[in-house]
Formats: structure tokens, sequence, C-alpha cells
């Protein structure tokens, strides 16, 4: 029960603090929205369709820039992991990557993808690849190599190995990489839609900007934060599975 | 022909001589345990009879295949015990029935469903044990599989090694560093000196295993280890 009703309270002083502010007046018009017309707001974009149809775009573009990362870094990671040569190549310039901000690739994303989904989609797949790869890399190193000696003496074979030893065993890690990557994706593409295409939640708050409605702006917002959380919890409810909870319990 | 054979066995971990001119023998169905200072390159013995290591000089004739049963848990975690025990089992063989065999000699049949991190160590290294023993291999090499265990735990799992082994009979070779231990189970212990490692004496063990401290010989025998080995 405190694990809904701490976080509601918190939520109602917030929204009290929020409404105190703009009905102060403290602020000049238009730069605080009061709580209620945001709700009004919130209200209409629901009714109109328009919230959920730029939700499900957001969503779309960040499922498919995620899955692409995910199928392409995780087999890297896992050489990059098992081999030293392949390490010591690759490795400093995954970092390299890494430190690049996903944002200063959008110019290059448009001028190579155009505009619409693709360039967005690229983005996603920027900010997550190189994570995904550095934490599966580091999950794939340190498993115990007692479990490759028992494999040997178990007489498997190399696909075995592969997929019975290295890959349950970084499962618990990959995971938790994984929600990083995913909290990481969704943070992503909002900033992207706000420069590359003409929907999606990213780009109803910087069109909600332009037309000065700092209610839609908020409404925007509270969907992006609202399903960040869902999106997180999805992936931690995955870390509870039984043949991963031994990642945590052990 | 025996079981292990090495001759003037010797092996280099770099610069580093771990084991020069090793000469041992291991019967057919033999317990032999081995004793000595720590660090003395009892578990890189292992590794070479169990083929893991290529040894830098000498000879070592295997016949037969082996089973390494590791001091720290070498159970996969993301297997319930029945799963980790049916990996164990030869390829060409069904498993089912097989594996409630297993269950039922190592008794854990109610634990079947658990996930390794759900027992007790006794019982992990039971399932290690079960898991082993499952695939029929020739030989058995042990490396201080019950040191991590409490008293109590350990003086039982050391007889029940020795029931099931009166049952299905293997050729073991079992590293220490427990005199106690090595008097209670084995049927020769072999002393190795410390680093670079090498036999410093064998000594027969009377009687059948498992010893009780008030057996014959069983007094002298610690004695003589512990002699041998500086501690008394």
């Amino acid at each position: 029960m405190r694990r809904l009703s701490l976080p509601l309270i918190i939520g109602l002083v917030m929204l009290a603090a929020w409404w105190l502010i703009s009905a102060a007046g403290w602020f000049p018009t238009g730069t605080v929205p009061p709580p209620l017309e945001v709700a009004r707001a919130f209200g209409g974009e629901l009714v109109s369709g328009r919230l959920v149809d730029d939700a499900v775009a957001s969503l779309f573009r960040v499922a498919w820039g995620f899955i692409a990362a995910v199928v392409t870094s995780v087999p890297l990671g896992l050489v990059v992991g098992r081999s030293a040569t392949t390490r010591a190549a690759l490795l400093p310039w995954i970092n390299f990557f890494r430190s690049l901000s996903p944002i200063a690739w959008i110019p290059f994303a448009i001028i190579w993808f155009g505009v619409g989904d693709p360039p967005a989609i690229f983005i996603i797949f920027l900010a997550t690849f190189f994570q995904i790869a550095l934490a599966t890399a580091a999950a794939a190193g340190n498993v115990p190599r007692v479990y490759y000696r028992v494999a040997h003496e178990l007489a498997m074979t190399p696909r075995e190995v592969l997929f019975q030893i290295t890959l349950p065993a970084i499962l618990p890690q990959l995971v938790i990489a994984l929600r990083v990557a995913i909290g990481v994706a969704w943070m992503v593409v909002v900033a992207a839609e706000m420069i590359a295409v003409r929907s999606g939640l990213g780009f109803l708050i910087v069109d909600a900007r332009n037309g000065l409605r700092m209610d839609l702006v908020v409404c925007g917002m509270i969907a992006i934060g609202a399903i960040g959380i869902v999106l997180d919890l999805a992936f931690a409810r995955l870390a509870r599975i039984d043949a991963l909870r031994w990642g945590s319990e052990s | 022909m025996s079981a292990l054979e090495l001759q003037n066995l010797g092996f280099d971990y770099g610069k580093l001589t771990v084991i020069d001119g090793l000469e041992l023998v291991v019967e057919r169905g033999e317990l032999v345990v081995c004793v000595g200072p720590s660090g003395c390159g009892k578990t890189t013995l292992l590794s070479l009879l169990g083929g893991h290591l290529a040894p830098t000089r000498g000879t070592l004739v295997r016949s037969g295949t082996s089973r390494t049963i590791h001091q720290s848990g070498g159970l996969f975690p993301w297997l319930t015990v029945r799963r980790n025990i049916e990996r164990g089992l030869p390829r060409d063989r069904p498993a089912g029935s097989k594996v409630a065999e297993w269950l039922e000699i190592t008794r854990l049949t109610e634990f079947a469903d658990h996930y390794p991190h759900q027992l007790s160590g006794g019982m992990r290294q039971r399932v290690e044990l079960a898991r082993a023993l499952a695939g029929e291999t020739d030989i058995l090499l042990m490396d201080e599989p019950f040191s991590a265990l409490d008293y109590q735990t350990r003086n039982r799992m050391r007889k029940e090694l020795v029931t099931t082994l009166a049952e299905r009979p293997r050729t073991v070779v079992f590293v220490t560093h427990d005199i106690e231990e090595a008097v209670q189970i084995g049927d020769r212990v072999v002393v190795l000196g410390a680093r670079p490692a090498s036999v410093r004496r064998v000594l027969a063990l009377p009687g059948k295993r498992s010893r009780q401290p008030a057996d014959p010989g069983v007094a002298e025998a610690e004695q003589m280890l512990m002699t041998e080995l500086g501690l008394a």
C-alpha cells in the first residue's frame, strides 16, 4: 500500500505547490499554466485522439531503434567480451562513440535519412547501441570460468556454450542494461522529434510552444513522464522472472 | 590399465614452475586424496588431470573421461536442480527416469524445481555430485568440494560420497587440505611438497573407507601426515 500511497501524497503536494504558484500571480501570465487549464487541455487532446497518436508515433520509433540496437549490439558485445583481441581493438572506439551525445548526430541523421521516421529511429539506435554493447561486453567478460570448464567436461558444442552458458549467464546484467537503455531511448526520441518529424510527443511540445500553448507543453511532458514510468516498470518486471532472479539474489 | 598415469609431470605458469617431476599412478576404482600446503599446485594438478591445461613437461595418460566437482559452485544458477542434473547425463540417453533416480540417490527429489541459490551449501554440493556422477564418466576430480561447508555437513557429505561410490564405483582424485578428511575417505593419501609440487610421500591407508577416528591405524596415519606437512 505504501508503494502507491507515498508517491501519491508527493504528487498531491507538487500539484498543490504548482497551483499555488500559478494562482499567486508571481510570474507573468502564460509562463506558468494553471493545473486546471492543463487538465482541460489534456482531456481535449485525449478526446481528439491526438495525444494517443503522438504517443504511439513516439513508441513506434523507440521500439524500432531499440530493437535494431539490441539485435546488433548484443552479438558485438559478446564478441568483444569473450575475445581479448577484439576487446583491445574495439573497446576504446565503443567508448568514444558512447560519449557522443546522440543529439549531436541529428544534423547528419537528417542529411542521410531525410525527414520522417528514419532519422528519429537512427538517433534512438545510436543512443542505445554503444551502451548495450558495452554492458554486454562487460557482462560476457565476467562470466565465471568454472562454467566453461563444466561445459567442456559436458562436451558442449560452441553453439551450446553460447546459447546455454554465455547468454543465460549474462542475462540478469543484460536486462538491467536494457532497462537503462530504454530510459535513454525514450528521453532521446523526444529530443529527436523536436527537430526531424511532424508527429510524436516531442513534436507535440515544439508545436505547442510555437503556438504559445504552454498548457499543451505540460500535457506532453506529463505523457512522456508517465510512459517513461510504464516502460521502466515493464523492464523491472522482466528482471524478476525465475530464471533471472539468481542474478540479484545470489 | 590404470585410470591415470603421470610420469615426470611438470607445469609452468610463465616463468613460475608450479609442478615438477610428479609421478603418480591411480588405479581404477581407487580414491586417492592429495594433500599439501596451500598454493602448492593442487588445483593446477586437477586442471591437468581434467584436461583443462596441457602439461609443460612429462606425460599424462588418462583412460576415460573425467568430471570435476569444484569448491566454488560450478552449478548453472539459471537452471533448476532437475535441469542441472539433466545436463550431466550422457548425450544419447533419454533424460526422464535417470534424473529421477539421481534425485532419489542424492535425496533432492523435493527440491528438483528449486534453483541453486535457493539451496543450502550442502545441498548444492549434492547436486554437483549428482550431475558429475550422472555422466557415467570414469574419473571424478574433486577440488576441496566440502571445504566451504560447516563441520557437520562436511562430515555427512563425506559419508554420502563413500556410500554413493560404493553403489557406483568411480576413480576419484580428491584434493583437500583437511587431514582428517583425507584419512577418513582415502584409499591412499598423496602428500605433495611445497611449490613446485611433486610427490613427497604416498601413504596407503589400512581398512576400508569411510574410517572412524577410533579405527586402527587412523590416529597413526593422521600423525604421520601432520609430521610430513610440518604441522606437528
